[in-house]
């Protein structure tokens, strides 16, 4: 693990001047944070593995819920530091889309067993995608996330090709998004500081993220987007990103 | 899930799990506990990860980047592939800090087998594992042809998965483009990443095309390559390690010193970059810039195989032309203790002292010195490498003695003659020094001699007088035993002599050696494969 005062070392030798230091130590702050959660997250997942045995740990699960939320948050704010401050983009490759999205549902998968939510991949096989492994790990970290809280009982990540872009959904059968998340032909536009407001409990923050690597996923000359609607392969929410 | 998840028995896995956080090791240990594994050792850093590998063969090594003081997980990965302490199929999963998996990659040696970022959980670290498994199962026959350097051989193999079209199609185009990029088949691999970039624009592909480009000597077009990468991903560093050598072939340092200068900024820690700046930067004579880089060089040098003399003379030096005298000695005084009993690490700093001291201007310290070095590079004689060879060279010339210097560098050349790019360099070091007419004069005789001997022994063989042709090579070979093109020749007629009279059993001997040594200065040589089926059957028809 990095510790803290050598990062500080690394990143001030970019920056100038105080605001950058203030920057440097709040990013550094955040990898610490990071760290500790990490290790509590994964204490939680066996506690709740060993209570499962006797009786339905549904305070813990609780508190695992949380903590994975404060996680994907500091990921997030990590991942925006680095891309606003030290300049970091995608680094695109190909991936075998089924393969990823399994990935991807088995970071929440202590969080879904414990909810008895029911988790399916919709993806034929053999799909392959061009995108940012880690970067796109986190966008679709943080939509399951969020579908989780406000699904019912089932989740499923849908992925295909429509017009030479990668879409890839994270569908609940929650109440849905309202009215007002719902793009009207907005959905290219960068997504910040656009009157968009998460329900409560929501910064905002996984939102600007999600639209800013989905812009910076390009090719030929398109650029990749985000979408909210409701009732597709499930009744309620689904986040889609385009990827070209 | 689906077919990949075929059962692994992880009773029967050895573990290695290296991290410096205490609460880490015994959290990962848990996870693969909780697989089924009972067999998991844990170091806390480099030094301890090394022991136990020297000791156990591990099926599964999980290794921080992050070590804290000592090594880095890079580290110990190169370390442990230098003293082959991983069993070929033994799995290495880096575990690094979301997204640095960027700056730890290009200008490194040897890449695990994958990356893993943290956070994970048990679920995940599975699935990653039972991949990388997969993975190297499928590789595996491909990696052991690869290991034994039949490239052609590895490339067949490619060319078969590549028509089954399996799922991970690419790796297998990128594996085979490689591969006949390292053969020199410049164009076979140009066509592969040509044909993954018609559909989409892939950093790796267009990095390959750009090196083809590059070794083409067609450095404008790879220039463009490079710089086109940069644009789309700013963290791609490999792309800007070749940007910087195609700039310096471009012949625009300032240019290539930037280039690498914004890529040692991003990725601090890598050795191998910091040496190139720092090279760079000697070339430039900006010597601050060249201080720094081959300062950090040394540092990062310490728990690493890529400890390495020259970093403490280049920094001694640089220190010295920029007024730190006092400095470089210091430095030099370091390498004498940090390689006790090394010859050339002796010689190294005794040739470095005489630069620093003559800079100084005391002139008793630098005779010395000079005396030391001399004596030291008499006493490595013949096993001196170039580089030393050309640095000693260059002191003989800074101490007046002209004859003696001229007298290696004509042995060099006479060694490399058909070597464009290690004559360019020299002729930079005549350019560097003063002496560029000198230079061009020593280079071109030199190389005509050996071009004359060679050709007059071609002529030799091809009129039939194969014994008098044998001669004239081995004669040649007494003072050019490095010079490829001689060893080859040599062994030509070696073999065209015995096809027509049979076995002759020194003759054999002769012709393997000659061999060997073409081998040793040039692994990928293309004519050896050829000479080695004439000799096999030789061997074979006379049993």
């Amino acid at each position: 693990m990095t510790t803290p005062d050598k990062k500080v070392e690394n990143l001030a030798a970019n920056g100038a001047g105080d605001n950058a230091d203030f920057i440097a130590i709040l990013a550094s702050a955040i990898h610490d944070m990071k760290n500790s959660l990490g290790f509590v997250l994964n204490s939680l997942d066996e506690f709740i593995d060993e209570a499962n045995e006797a009786q339905s740990p549904e305070r813990l699960v609780r508190v695992q819920y949380e903590a994975k939320r404060v996680n994907n948050n500091l990921v997030r704010l990590l991942a925006l530091y680095k891309m606003q401050c030290l300049g970091v983009s995608a680094n695109v490759d190909e991936h075998d889309v089924g393969d990823f999205l399994e990935e991807c549902m088995l970071q929440d998968k202590p969080i879904t067993d414990a909810k008895g939510i029911k988790v399916g991949i919709d993806c034929f096989e053999g799909l392959m995608g061009y995108f940012d492994d880690d970067l796109m790990m986190g966008v679709l970290g943080n939509a399951v996330t969020n579908a989780i809280r406000y699904t019912q009982n089932e989740l499923i990540i849908t992925a295909e090709e429509i017009d030479g872009y990668l879409k890839i959904s994270v569908n609940d059968d929650g109440t849905g998004f309202p009215e007002s998340m719902l793009s009207s032909g907005e959905s290219e536009s960068s997504g910040a500081g656009h009157g968009v407001s998460f329900s409560s409990g929501n910064t905002g923050l996984g939102l600007y993220f999600s639209s800013l690597v989905a812009a910076l996923h390009k090719n030929k000359g398109r650029t990749g987007y985000i979408d909210f609607s409701n009732g597709n392969a499930l009744s309620g929410g689904c986040f889609s990103i385009y990827l070209p | 899930m689906k077919t990949k998840d075929m059962a692994i028995d992880y009773t029967k896995k050895k573990f290695l799990v290296i991290d410096d956080f205490m609460d880490m090791r015994s959290m990962i240990k848990h996870m693969v506990e909780s697989y089924g594994a009972t067999k998991v050792d844990t170091a806390a850093n480099g030094k301890g990860a090394i022991e136990l590998l020297a000791n156990n063969t591990y099926d599964i090594m999980l290794c921080d980047y992050n070590l804290g003081d000592g090594m880095d997980g890079q580290q110990v990965l190169e370390e442990a592939k230098h003293k082959n302490l991983l069993k070929f199929s033994t799995a290495v999963i880096m575990i690094t800090a979301e997204n640095t998996r960027e700056m730890v990659m290009g200008a490194v040696e040897y890449q695990p087998d994958d990356y893993l970022s943290k956070p994970f959980n048990k679920h995940m670290l599975r699935d990653r594992l039972e991949k990388v498994i997969a993975k190297k199962s499928d590789f595996e026959k491909i990696e052991r042809a690869i290991e034994k350097q039949k490239y052609a051989e590895a490339i067949v193999l490619c060319e078969q998965r590549i028509l089954e079209k399996p799922k991970n199609l690419s790796e297998f185009m990128r594996l085979a483009a490689d591969l006949h990029m390292k053969m020199g088949r410049y164009d076979e691999a140009a066509a592969i990443y040509s044909s993954v970039l018609a559909t989409r624009d892939i950093s790796w592909a267009q990095l390959g095309l750009g090196k083809t480009q590059f070794h083409k000597n067609s450095f404008m077009e790879a220039r463009e390559l490079f710089e086109n990468i940069i644009s789309e991903n700013e963290t791609y560093m490999e792309a800007y390690d070749w940007l910087a050598k195609t700039m310096v072939k471009l012949g625009d340092l300032t240019e290539a010193e930037n280039v690498i200068k914004s890529a040692v900024e991003k990725s601090p820690k890598a050795i191998l970059r910091q040496m190139a700046l720092g090279d760079i930067a000697l070339k430039k004579k900006d010597f601050s810039v060249a201080e720094k880089a081959f300062k950090k060089a040394v540092t990062l040098g310490r728990h690493s195989v890529h400890k390495n003399p020259a970093n403490y003379t280049n920094q001694a030096k640089a220190l010295a032309f920029n007024s730190g005298g006092k400095e470089a000695v210091k430095v030099i005084a370091k390498l004498r203790k940090e390689f006790p009993d090394d010859k050339d690490a002796s010689l190294h700093a005794a040739m470095a002292e005489n630069v620093v001291y003559k800079e100084m201007g005391k002139d008793d310290a630098a005779e010395k010195a000079f005396s030391e070095a001399q004596d030291l590079y008499n006493e490595i004689g013949d096993k001196a490498s170039s580089d030393i060879s050309v640095e000693m060279a260059q002191v003989f010339y800074a101490n007046g003695e002209k004859d003696k210097g001229s007298e290696i560098i004509k042995k060099i050349v006479q060694n490399q003659h058909e070597d464009e790019d290690a004559l360019r360099d020299i002729q930079d070091v005549f350019n560097s020094i003063g002496m560029e007419d000198e230079g061009k004069d020593i280079i071109a005789t030199s190389k005509d001699d050996v071009i004359k001997l060679n050709n007059e022994g071609v002529q030799l063989g091809k009129q039939g007088k194969l014994d008098d042709a044998i001669d004239l090579f081995e004669k040649a070979l007494e003072e050019l035993e490095g010079n490829k093109v001689i060893n080859l020749n040599l062994t030509r007629v070696l073999l065209s002599s015995m096809e027509q009279n049979g076995k002759v059993d020194s003759q054999l001997y002769k012709a393997r050696q000659c061999m060997l040594r073409v081998e040793k200065i040039d692994p990928l040589n293309n004519s050896i494969p050829g000479l080695r089926d004439r000799y096999e059957k030789i061997m074979q028809k006379a049993s």
